[in-house]
């Protein structure tokens, strides 16, 4: 069956005067199929949100982008501005970490949700707008619904604001939802609410996932497959389950070692591991892997080349010199 | 409710505070309004001391401050020397003329410099915004008094704008509508002056301000929900732009009075600023005062103003959390 | 610096402690009455990590500020080294400033941007008139090694650095003044988890090697429970259930502390990522 999206070998470069571009993506490829979860993880400047950004063409200016991404067969990357507006929202949607200065501070929320339904339903009068609002107000889990839709976002707890982000997001009825580490500036337990809410309305409205987050513990939750992305890499692909209990690229091991464990497990030893340095800068690209200065398994020929993609199983790929590559 | 109360007393006490100010300054200025009578051989030292203490020269500071006070509460606020007339008349004849001309400038400034900041902001480093940066920057370099002074020639030299003062000679004689269209042929230089020199700061102003609101993450947020740009511009953009403007808007209006001075001056526009300029050339006390404290009430009303619309336009100052 | 003090007295000792906000809004008669801290008492041992664990707004970061003496509690006392922290002042005060240090999340908002890093670690030295210029700027030497960043750096500006760096920086400057208590509100929120674990780590090897006492203030109840000796969960201004972190998830007591544990993502995923 065909996928819903499918990004191919996409390049993102970020440009700044007199200094080199910044690759901030290199050579990304992936499928979403329809209703499937897909998580990305990495670290901080890794990439993944660029790549929702870029998904949606709503990179900045000073970017260039090479390689295609196909939305139900559909070239995305040399549409005209006018069809991407009839597509973002409505077909694809996107939700930011920070649902607070994502909303319009001076607009009341249920305005700004209703804008949403005015942009892609051209025919529908104020009132039909109005109640499609309450409507989807309802359904992200909100009982006073006449005071939330009177609201300004700056009234409204960063849970409450999240919500209505996801509001937007979806009164248009899209079938692909990329959320963009969307709980983490969030209290575990609004997390966790917010998780809820995503995995019931994905299964009442056979929304699609791509979710991308830095822990390995939210997508455990949410994702059916899982993509490593270091330095504008995919480093591991596979299955949730075996991403997470078995992973192959070291960085992907060494990350997993930084989640909090469940202390009852541990006994006394409490520790958790780290990985030694920093994430690197996209403005430096040197030879051979990227990870391996901070890589504990790191061979002599890690340093001379980039690893190739190798298939160690079926349905699971992985860019590591252990592997072959 | 308090707050605007607060804010109301604190504008009275700027002006009574302002009020006394004027009468230590103008004092401190050397010589008075006889002084060059005092000169003139013809004129007795019994007559100047006359004059004097019938003008209430004679008395104290303290004691001409509280007479003056009166004055004002009578509505003359004090008399002219030099026209033997009530301050209040005198100033308020003037004021209308200069306030035609400030009015309609400032109305106009805002009316280009909008749609022209907002056209800048959007074409961002593109060539519509660096052609319209660089005029207003142009413009900028240029002192008003010589912007004043090239129109006037240019009016000169191409006779296709009246030159100076607000009516022609034969004024009274004319029809309504010749008088309108009089006073607007003669009103067109200066507007023009005070135009070219407000323009750019408001439309730098403009810009910058909506550049910032572009780059809001809630536009980023709007552009992915598939809101069309225009929509984005005027919906979300301008708004969230305006709390800087409507400082900006609120020092327009607190300058009505002042910013024209200039102008008025080189241009013969019998306005406020030529006749403050002669009061103050002659000492004429209670004309100056006067038209300071009729400048710093427009000067407190338009701060009290931009604070009554940001308060109004912003709904994070407006109410707390729910 | 200071004479060590032999004492089996707790490095703080909290009783009684009230506070409540009142919001008032312009234009309007409306207040709000926001209860922060409703009666905490709690003991903290010196050497020790102790966390308060929370949602936002349950009060652990008033907590915070008050034990920093820079919130004044309603009622109630805070005892620091056995002395009122409340009764103090003057050069009594100044000197027990210099044990207590606060490290925050968002080290944007608390690094002076304009300060190189120097001038930032040294700006606590300056402000109590430690030392001469060169004994300060060894110092910043000093603590720049002491938490594994290199001292070629102390020219550079904060965002020069990456979030996890400035954070290190932010606790060399805590650790200028030799510290006895460090509270760290948030500190590792917003932190790729990686850099969490570097964290993690540095501040068990400083707690050690310095004698210091930490309280973390945190909602990530994992987290804490990898750091902290002993965990206080807060409530609404209240401490529901206190305990240490092997007790409080296999036996936790109150439902607030297991509305914490169920939120915990991924540990009732098939996906054994409970385990270690």
């Amino acid at each position: 069956m065909e996928p819903l999206l499918e990004v191919r070998d996409l390049h993102v470069d970020y440009l700044s005067d007199g200094m080199p571009p910044a690759q901030v993506l290199r050579g990304v490829s992936f499928t979403v199929s329809k209703n499937e979860a897909v998580g990305i993880l990495g670290e901080s400047g890794c990439g993944k949100s660029t790549l929702a950004l870029a998904i949606l063409r709503l990179l900045p200016s000073r970017s260039r982008l090479k390689g295609a991404i196909f939305y139900k067969s559909r070239e995305l990357t040399n549409l005209p501005e006018r069809e991407m507006e009839k597509l973002r929202g409505a077909e694809v949607s996107l939700i930011f970490q920070d649902a607070g200065s994502s909303l319009h501070p001076t607009l009341r929320v249920g305005t700004q949700i209703a804008d949403v339904a005015a942009a892609h339903h051209k025919d529908w009068s104020a009132r039909q707008r109005r109640e499609g609002a309450e409507a989807i107000l309802k359904e992200v889990g909100f009982d006073q619904v006449e005071r939330i839709y009177a609201s300004y976002p700056h009234q409204l707890s960063g849970g409450q604001q999240q919500r209505i982000a996801v509001a937007q997001a979806l009164i248009s009825g899209p079938s692909l939802l990329i959320a963009d580490e969307p709980t983490s500036s969030l209290d575990t337990t609004v997390q966790a609410e917010i998780l809820a809410l995503l995995k019931r309305l994905r299964r009442e409205h056979s929304l699609a996932l791509v979710f991308v987050s830095h822990n390995p513990a939210v997508l455990a939750e949410m994702a059916d497959r899982i993509l490593v992305v270091y330095a504008g890499q995919i480093v591991e692909e596979g299955s949730a389950q075996q991403v997470l209990n078995s992973p192959l690229h070291p960085f992907a091991l060494a990350l997993l070692r930084c989640v909090p464990k469940d202390v009852r497990h541990n006994g006394p030893d409490r520790l958790l591991s780290a990985i030694p340095g920093s994430p690197p800068d996209p403005a430096e690209t040197p030879a051979g892997c990227p990870f391996a200065p901070r890589c504990a398994e790191r061979m002599d020929v890690c340093g001379s080349r980039m690893p190739s993609e190798t298939r160690p199983q079926p349905d699971r790929k992985v860019r590591c010199f252990k592997y072959g590559g | 409710m308090a707050y605007l109360l607060r804010r109301l007393l604190h504008g009275a006490l700027v002006l009574v505070g302002v009020s006394v100010l004027s009468f230590l300054f103008v004092q401190l200025a050397p010589g008075e309004f006889f002084s060059d009578m005092r000169l003139n051989p013809q004129v007795s030292p019994e007559t100047i001391r006359h004059l004097r203490a019938q003008y209430g020269l004679d008395r104290a500071l303290p004691i001409r401050y509280v007479r003056w006070a009166r004055s004002v509460a009578k509505g003359d606020w004090g008399y002219s020397f030099a026209y033997g007339l009530p301050v209040s008349k005198l100033i308020w004849s003037r004021a209308r003329n200069t306030l035609l001309l400030t009015i309609t400038s400032a109305l106009l400034a805002w009316l280009i410099s909008i749609p022209l900041g907002i056209y800048a902001a959007e074409r961002r480093d593109r060539w519509g915004d660096r052609v319209t940066v660089a005029g207003s920057s142009a413009l900028l370099t240029v002192p008003d008094l010589l912007l004043a002074l090239a129109l006037l020639i240019l009016a000169i030299r191409t006779n296709a704008f009246a030159a100076g003062g607000m009516t022609s000679p034969d004024f009274a004689e004319l029809g309504t509508v010749a008088k309108i269209k009089d006073v607007a042929a003669h009103f067109t230089l200066p507007l023009a002056a005070l135009v070219l020199g407000t323009l750019p700061i408001f439309f730098r102003h403009v810009r910058a301000s909506m550049i910032e609101a572009l780059a809001l993450p809630s536009i980023q947020s709007a552009r992915a929900h598939g809101i069309p740009r225009s929509r984005i511009l005027f919906r979300y953009a301008l708004p969230a732009a305006a709390n800087s403007l409507i400082s900006l808007f609120g020092f327009s209006i607190a300058t009505l009075l002042s910013a024209s001075l200039l102008v008025e001056v080189v241009m013969s526009w019998p306005g406020l600023g030529p006749m403050l300029l002669e009061a103050i050339l002659a000492r004429d006390l209670y004309v100056v005062i006067g038209a300071v404290m009729l400048s710093t009430f427009f000067l407190v009303a338009g701060n009290l103003v931009a604070d009554v619309l940001l308060y109004l336009s912003d709904p994070r100052i407006r109410r707390g959390p729910a | 610096m200071v004479a060590d003090m032999v004492t089996t007295e707790p490095v703080i000792r909290v009783q009684g402690l009230r506070k409540t906000y009142v919001h008032e809004r312009p234009f309007s008669r409306e207040k709000f009455v926001v209860r922060a801290l409703d009666g905490i008492d709690l003991v903290i041992s010196a050497g020790s990590s102790f966390a308060l664990v929370g949602e936002s707004g349950s009060g652990k970061s008033t907590l915070a500020l008050c034990m920093a003496r820079l919130e004044q509690p309603g009622e109630g006392r805070i005892w620091f080294e056995g002395q009122d922290l409340f009764r103090l002042s003057g050069p009594e005060l100044m000197r027990v400033r210099r044990h207590i240090q606060l490290i925050f999340q968002g080290t944007a908002a608390a690094l002076n941007p304009r300060f190189s890093a120097e001038e930032i670690i040294i700006e606590p030295l300056r402000i109590q008139s430690v030392g001469t210029r060169t004994e300060q700027r060894d110092r910043a030497v000093h603590l720049m090694e002491k938490v594994g960043l290199p001292p070629v750096w102390l020219s550079r500006r904060p965002h020069q650095f990456s979030g996890g760096q400035r954070q290190r920086l932010a606790i060399a400057r805590a650790l200028a003044l030799e510290p006895r208590l460090l509270i760290l509100d948030e500190a590792f929120t917003g932190l790729d988890l990686s850099i969490q674990a570097q964290m993690v780590a540095l501040l068990r090897d400083l707690q050690s090697r310095e004698n210091l006492t930490y309280v973390f203030i945190s909602h990530d109840l994992s987290l804490m429970a990898h750091v902290a000796d002993e965990i206080a969960i807060f409530d609404r201004g209240r401490i529901v259930e206190q305990g240490q972190p092997s007790r409080l998830f296999s036996n936790p007591c109150q439902p607030e502390t297991r509305a914490l544990l169920e939120a915990i993502p991924g540990r009732r995923s098939v996906l054994g990522l409970g385990q270690s």
